[in-house]
């Protein structure tokens, strides 16, 4: 995803005002331009098409009908991914799933972690998505937002409603365990057979 | 170059995967670029934060929904509309509905008469009467029937009963005469008035 301009997020505001008097074009070019995000915000945390597929059509209604409470306090992609975040985590609490977990901020040292093993890693789609998913939930879904959404650090706390210190934080941690677990490298384990 | 001490690494290296991103506004963007010139091994870093970005990218799923997506919200937003349009056309049917019964309750209350135990039912009623209590209903027929009314409403809380005349006295003489066989039964009939 490449992060909006000033001028795509001024463009998605005019739509969402039209959205708000009511205008259904203007919310299903709203749907083309925020599909796949929600999509993919949903799909890695319910990990589940058909939940994800029913998580977009319940965010896109609750913008159709709360449009007119758009205050222009964050960018319309912050809002519509808090949005997203509010239904993933009733999905989750509906499947008995834990949504909060108690997040363990540390990480094993990436020091150990040799360089190039960590490159070779990180080049390799597979090993980074079978590191991503061993990460925690939390971490994991700072990860998705800062280098998938690259929303800043100020929108990610606004999306996960957290301080902005604990999203870098967590974002660090993460990045350490990739390290640790990029340069273990995944011949023979069980996620790569 | 003097190196950063470890509180500023870290705190550098906190805001980097930002820097990566371009989400940095322009003092913490600053601040990396300082730290990347003063620290070296901060370049690889960056290296690896510019691979994992793009990693990141490659390996996340984007399920598209597409054309079955959109159907499927068209249908939704149809469906949402038709409810509050039902929703908006009910409202103020629901609110005239309340009004009028609140101002049925507050006419009922306003009656005149004695602590509202009048009754406000039936049309056509000539007169209000209450009965003694040792009367029989052998008597009250009686009497009733001698002055042509029959009971149309009542007995109320107090017990009034609403009599209706048939026919309907022509002048205040009839009225007199009826007013006069009733209130000459005091044995029978405690209280008597016009409607």
């Amino acid at each position: 995803m490449s992060r909006p301009s000033g001028e795509a997020n001024e463009a998605e505001r005019a739509l969402l005002a039209r959205i708000a008097e009511g205008d259904e074009r203007a919310l299903e070019d709203l749907y083309q331009r925020f599909q796949p995000r929600i999509m993919a915000f949903a799909n890695q945390r319910l990990n589940d098409l058909a939940a994800a597929s029913d998580t977009l059509n319940e965010v896109m209604l609750e913008i159709w009908k709360s449009a007119s409470r758009f205050e222009g306090r964050s960018s319309v992609a912050t809002w519509i991914l808090s949005i997203t975040r509010y239904r993933i985590i009733d999905r989750l609490r509906k499947r008995g799933d834990r949504v909060f977990e108690d997040i363990e901020e540390s990480s094993p040292a990436d020091t150990t972690a040799n360089a190039e093993d960590v490159m070779a890693g990180v080049g390799d789609a597979l090993s980074v998505r079978t590191c991503v998913e061993r990460l925690p939930p939390a971490q994991r879904e700072v990860i998705h937002l800062a280098f998938f959404q690259e929303l800043s650090y100020s929108e990610i706390a606004r999306v996960m409603d957290c301080p902005e210190g604990t999203v870098k934080t967590r974002v660090y941690h993460a990045k350490r365990s990739l390290k640790v677990c990029l340069a273990a490298g995944l011949a023979g384990s069980p996620a790569h057979a | 170059m003097p190196e950063l001490n470890p509180a500023e690494r870290k705190a550098v290296e906190k805001l980097m995967p930002f820097y990566v991103t371009g989400t940095l506004d322009q003092e913490d963007r600053e601040r990396v670029e300082v730290a990347l010139q003063t620290e070296e091994s901060l370049q690889a870093e960056l290296i690896f934060l510019g691979a994992l970005r793009e990693g990141v990218r490659e390996a996340t799923e984007v399920p598209d929904v597409g054309e079955l997506g959109l159907a499927r919200m068209r249908r939704s937003v149809r469906r949402e509309r038709r409810r509050s349009i039902v929703a908006r056309t009910l409202r103020p049917a629901l609110v005239l509905a309340a009004g009028l019964i609140l101002v049925f309750q507050v006419v009922l209350l306003l009656q005149p008469g004695d602590d509202g135990a009048r009754l406000a039912g039936a049309a056509g009623a000539d007169l209000q009467v209450t009965f003694a209590a040792d009367a029989t209903e052998g008597e009250l027929r009686e009497l009733l029937r001698s002055v042509d009314a029959q009971i149309v409403d009542g007995p109320s809380a107090a017990g009034l009963y609403r009599l209706q005349l048939d026919p309907s006295p022509e002048d205040e003489e009839a009225w007199a005469r009826v007013l006069e066989t009733l209130g000459g039964r005091p044995d029978l009939v405690t209280f008597v008035e016009r409607e």
